[in-house]
């Protein structure tokens, strides 16, 4: 059953930079978060690249007090290894994240240019060349997850 | 009896090929609806897949089962299915 929040996100959703919307959840956050930025009062907000989580000041994650939004192990699934920088157990020790706060999002505008021709674009599994990012994170520290 | 050849399977490749650029196009405007040039380019593209589309039909049969366009003929069953040869 819908209500005026359900509708707040699914507008927010549809107002979301492709790039943004494969990538995660972020509609959902921003929403559950007072859904600013849905009604597009303003947009420089994601032109500037500022995080947009609502929670800035403190690394990303909510009730942390050391900055790094990962240290107790309480910040969401920080046991499995993955994205945080702590990681004790688990082959990858942080797919080479260790210096990346937790939940750290951003989605800068997309501006439409440099698309592939449909043949290209199918093969890469993206029209958008600026979108056509291999996920290295692992052989790519300085760049974290994509590698350009 | 139509066959579906290597020019059919080329032709649905390139359907294919369009219509995922235009699923893209899409997404992009659902997040930009105020782009001109997404917008010019996802018409450009709906051009060519309608050409494609009726190449397609024209020559090997329906290609969904709106494509049933003759009126003394029932094609949809009749006709090989894309991934016939």
């Amino acid at each position: 059953m819908y209500n005026d929040r359900n509708r707040q996100n699914y507008h927010c959703a549809r107002q979301m930079p492709t790039a943004a919307r494969v990538a995660s959840d972020i509609p959902r956050l921003d929403a559950d978060q007072g859904g600013r930025r849905c009604d597009g009062s303003s947009p420089d907000h994601a032109q500037r690249g500022q995080v947009s989580n609502g929670h800035a000041g403190n690394g990303g994650c909510g009730r942390m007090g050391n900055g790094n939004g990962c240290a107790n192990n309480s910040c969401g699934h920080a046991g499995n290894g993955r994205g945080c920088g702590n990681a004790e157990n688990g082959a990858h020790r942080g797919w080479g994240l260790h210096d990346h706060p937790l939940a750290m999002v951003y989605s800068p505008y997309q501006h439409f240019r440099d698309t592939y021709t449909p043949d290209i674009a199918l093969g890469r599994g993206t029209l958008f060349s600026e979108l056509d990012l291999p996920f290295e994170g692992y052989h790519n520290k300085r760049n974290g997850g994509c590698a350009r | 009896m139509m066959n579906m050849n290597c020019n059919g399977n080329s032709l649905l490749k390139r359907l294919q090929e369009v219509e995922f650029a235009l699923y893209e196009l899409t997404l992009y405007l659902d997040a930009y609806p105020e782009s001109k040039d997404a917008l010019m380019h996802y018409h450009s593209l709906l051009d060519a897949r309608r050409a494609l589309v009726a190449e397609y039909q024209a020559k090997h049969g329906p290609l969904t089962m709106y494509g049933n366009e003759s009126t003394t003929s029932w094609d949809w069953a009749s006709t090989p299915w894309p991934w016939e040869n």
